[in-house]
């Protein structure tokens, strides 16, 4: 019996470093190299654009921008990958910041704008882009954990977090591990060091020093065909975050008045942004009952920012908008010649 | 609590060291054990359903005992009828309602009646098919004076809720399973080590084989309208695969798990797509569940003495039946009746029992007409699949219309061709392994036993690898839970 007990540990262990190994070093979201945010952060606190990069805490990099940067901008942006292609030229009177990240929820632009806060760089405005999925309770999103001791300090809780268990958690993952043992060749090989370029359109995705995103070649430059096939492939999985949409979160509805009621106090002008979806997407949104609440967040929006006064670009209804295909890089973002029609109209 | 979550992997050794090195000399205690920790296995899903199970527990183990007590036949059969109510009473609850409102309904509205009943938002307790089957042959098996019953209520209880084999199966009777509760349990390190190959090659079939085959299988059959013939017929084939390593991992793993803890379950799959026929694939799919409707409904209807109508209708009922036993939904049911259809010919033609033996029994490869008639009975099992997995039976006409269409001709084509490409090799492999292994009780039972220790645990060590760099750890329940 203990002979078994012994040899089945002995066949773990080596199985179980290996597993940690990888994905300690091989670190497909960055979990464990925050040094690597701060490269990027010092770059773009230069005033530099960079590119070469790569699955990093997007959360990280917020915080290392805000906390050390000197520039305080006019205008801050916040919002998803679905507002990431704001950029500085769309408002040349003003200075401009874009904080967006990827999959935001309702935490994390309140963590971002606590960082704004704390850090005394209120801007003069905030457009929030608002996507369905921040006021989804099932949206699965929980990137914002990176940095949630701002979240709870806005809110006012004395919860410091688990970020131990959260980050420490993806050592044993399995399905992390399937990302990191790819991504171990590039870091044995430092093919992710960050670069330093002058160019805003590179073969890499490349972040500008306001805080904004140009896409990779390969994505930026595709056909219409190819755009098209993204879009048909997306409508035929799962809709990014709005899966199980049940209910309308009442909780993250309290949370976004009280965001809004503390940057109101702080005489911050808001705007909201609605990006759209691309046409055969929202076909389907408007078609399947299970995205009813979609519908619902944005009369939801609308009717709030009328009863406030609040400035309201866009819709998720890309035909209210006048765009079609040819405005979008995918199922669900738009290009830069959509936002400036939005922001512009 | 599921077989491939990292909680089960917390679960596991810790109910194995408490079983082995803390309470290893006392059999009362690890029946104790083996209840309360089938407890926490169960109400880690949700345990208010935990009251079901005990329920259906004390009133099996109280009706098990007035039966022996009882002499009047009358009285022992309202006794047996008592058990069968509300164990069956439980299930048609919880899993048939919802469907016999809703036929009712549309049954009297056709003839011109319009009745108003309200269907009710019920949860099916995972595993209550199984465990109401398990306890059901308790009973009859004791009305049937073919078992006493058991005074010992802790091995009773651990007999209907023993975790591995608790939410799906394979179906044990209390012929087999309940005298081992009773025995001193001595740990046999051969047969742990055998248990634990069984669980390695189960979660191969589970987490690489069918959870990948289940993402393929998924984006088809969910959007099959936009598909070609050429591509749907792949996706009845991803389902094929997905059905057979989610439900014969599950028993493999099931098995392996109670070798650990010194029980013998039965196996409930034999390689059956190697089947030569219909009558085969039946004897060697599901194994646990067939039998128990060959010896709880089809022997006791007539089985196959009588007339050709009673052969007829004998088949028809275990097929449909069966096939309902799987779920609230038409298109089981069809999936029975087409079973059915398939298996007469051979039971009136007295060539159901032609193929009894391991196909190429101590050969490397079938012979040209094994090898057809192989190929012949895997096309009818994937036809007959359609209709299982398809959402209703329009879906199901519908996907077959079109795979029977010129687009049958065209290349297929789906999101993330390649990536299935990698899962296809796997199939190859998995396939290549299960047919070196079919003369044994699971694929890799015998595979390198023989060979030096360094190279067996190379083997291990590739499987676990291949497990870890390309399962998928979505966490995907096992399909046959919600049956």
């Amino acid at each position: 019996m203990k002979k078994f007990f012994y040899k089945t540990i002995a066949l773990c262990i080596p199985l179980l470093i290996l597993l940690v190994l990888v994905n300690y070093f091989g670190d497909a979201a960055r979990l464990f190299g925050n040094d690597y945010e701060k490269r990027i952060a010092q770059i773009l606190n230069d005033g530099h654009y960079v590119t070469n990069i790569g699955n990093y805490d997007e959360r990280l990099l917020q915080k290392e921008l805000i906390s050390n940067s000197n520039i305080k901008s006019d205008i801050v942006i916040l919002g998803s990958s679905r507002t990431m292609l704001i950029n500085a030229e769309l408002f040349p009177e003003s200075s401009l910041y874009n904080s967006s990240v990827s999959g935001a929820t309702i935490e994390d632009m309140i963590s971002i704008y606590q960082l704004y806060k704390e850090n005394k760089k209120l801007p003069l405005k905030i457009i929030i882009g608002i996507d369905p999925w921040t006021f989804n309770d099932n949206n699965g999103q929980n990137r914002w954990l990176s940095i949630e001791e701002y979240y709870y300090r806005f809110i006012n809780s004395s919860k410091n977090g688990s970020l131990f268990n959260f980050k420490y958690k993806e050592l044993f993952s399995l399905s992390y591990f399937q990302s990191s043992i790819k991504m171990l060749p590039n870091v044995i090989f430092g093919d992710i060091n960050p670069q330093v370029t002058k160019e805003k359109h590179n073969k890499m995705f490349t972040k500008l020093s306001d805080g904004s995103l140009v896409y990779d070649e390969l994505y930026r430059t595709a056909s219409i065909e190819i755009i098209n096939n993204r879009i048909a492939s997306y409508v035929e999985g799962n809709l990014y975050s709005v899966e199980n949409f049940d209910d309308f979160s009442e909780n993250n509805w309290r949370l976004f008045e009280k965001l809004i009621l503390d940057m109101q106090n702080n005489e911050i002008d808001i705007e909201f942004f609605l990006a759209p979806y691309a046409p055969l997407v929202y076909k389907r949104i408007n078609n399947e009952n299970k995205y009813a609440m979609v519908l619902r967040t944005e009369n939801k929006l609308r009717n709030y920012a009328i009863t406030n006064s609040l400035k309201l670009h866009g819709s998720f209804n890309p035909t209210e908008l006048e765009m079609d295909e040819r405005f979008f890089y995918d199922g669900m973002h738009s290009k830069e010649s959509g936002i400036i029609k939005i922001i512009n109209e | 609590m599921l077989f491939n979550s990292i909680d089960f992997a917390l679960f596991l050794p810790i109910v194995f060291v408490l079983y082995w090195f803390v309470i290893n000399k006392k059999i009362k205690l690890q029946n104790l054990l083996i209840v309360l920790s089938s407890y926490i296995f169960y109400g880690w899903w949700d345990w208010r359903f935990l009251s079901l199970i005990i329920f259906s527990t004390v009133i099996d183990y109280f009706i098990g005992l007035s039966l022996l007590k009882q002499e009047n036949e009358t009285k022992r059969k309202l006794l047996l009828w008592t058990s069968l109510l509300i164990n069956l009473g439980f299930l048609g609850f919880f899993k048939y309602y919802n469907f016999f409102i809703d036929n009712f309904i549309t049954a009297f509205s056709f003839f011109g009646t319009e009745i108003t009943a309200n269907t009710l938002n019920i949860i099916l307790p995972v595993g209550i098919s199984f465990y109401t089957f398990q306890t059901l042959s308790y009973s009859i098996d004791i009305y049937r004076r073919k078992l006493e019953p058991t005074t010992d209520f802790i091995a009773f209880s651990a007999f209907v809720s023993f975790f591995p084999q608790l939410v799906a199966g394979p179906i044990e009777r209390a012929t087999h399973l309940l005298p081992q509760f009773y025995k001193k349990r001595n740990f046999s390190y051969h047969g742990a080590v055998d248990g634990m190959r069984q669980i390695l090659w189960g979660l191969f079939k589970k987490i690489v084989i069918a959870d990948n085959c289940a993402a393929y299988a998924n984006l088809i059959f969910n959007n099959s309208a936009d598909y070609s013939g050429s591509t749907l017929v792949l996706g009845a084939l991803f389902f094929t695969f997905q059905i057979y390593g989610d439900f014969s991992g599950y028993s493999d793993i099931a098995i392996g798990t109670s070798r650990l803890f010194g029980f013998d379950l039965k196996q409930n799959f034999a390689f059956p797509y190697f089947s030569r026929d219909i009558a085969e694939f039946w004897r060697r799919w599901h194994i646990s569940l067939s039998t128990w409707f060959r010896d709880y409904l089809y022997i006791p209807l007539g089985g196959s003495r009588g007339g050709t109508w009673m052969k007829i209708r004998n088949t028809f009922i275990i097929f449909i039946v069966s096939g309902f036993w799987h779920g609230a939904n038409w298109t089981y049911i069809i999936w029975g009746a087409l079973n059915a259809i398939y298996f007469l010919p051979l039971l009136l033609t007295k060539s159901n029992r032609n193929n009894i033996d391991v196909i190429a029994q101590g050969n490397c490869f079938p012979t040209i007409k094994e090898l057809f008639l192989m190929l012949i009975t895997f096309g009818l099992t994937v036809f007959a699949w359609i209709f299982f997995r398809a959402n209703n039976i329009e879906h199901a006409l519908d996907y077959i219309a079109e795979i029977v269409s010129p687009s049958l001709f065209t290349i297929p084509m789906f999101v993330g061709m390649f990536d299935a490409f990698i899962t296809v090799i796997f199939i190859a492999f998995f396939l290549l392994i299960e047919w070196k292994g079919r003369e044994s009780k699971y694929a890799i039972a015998t595979l390198g036993v023989n060979w030096r220790k360094p190279v067996q645990y190379a083997m291990y060590y590739c499987l676990i690898i291949i497990i870890m760099c390309y399962g998928n750890f979505s966490e995907n329940q096992f399909i046959y839970f919600q049956f």
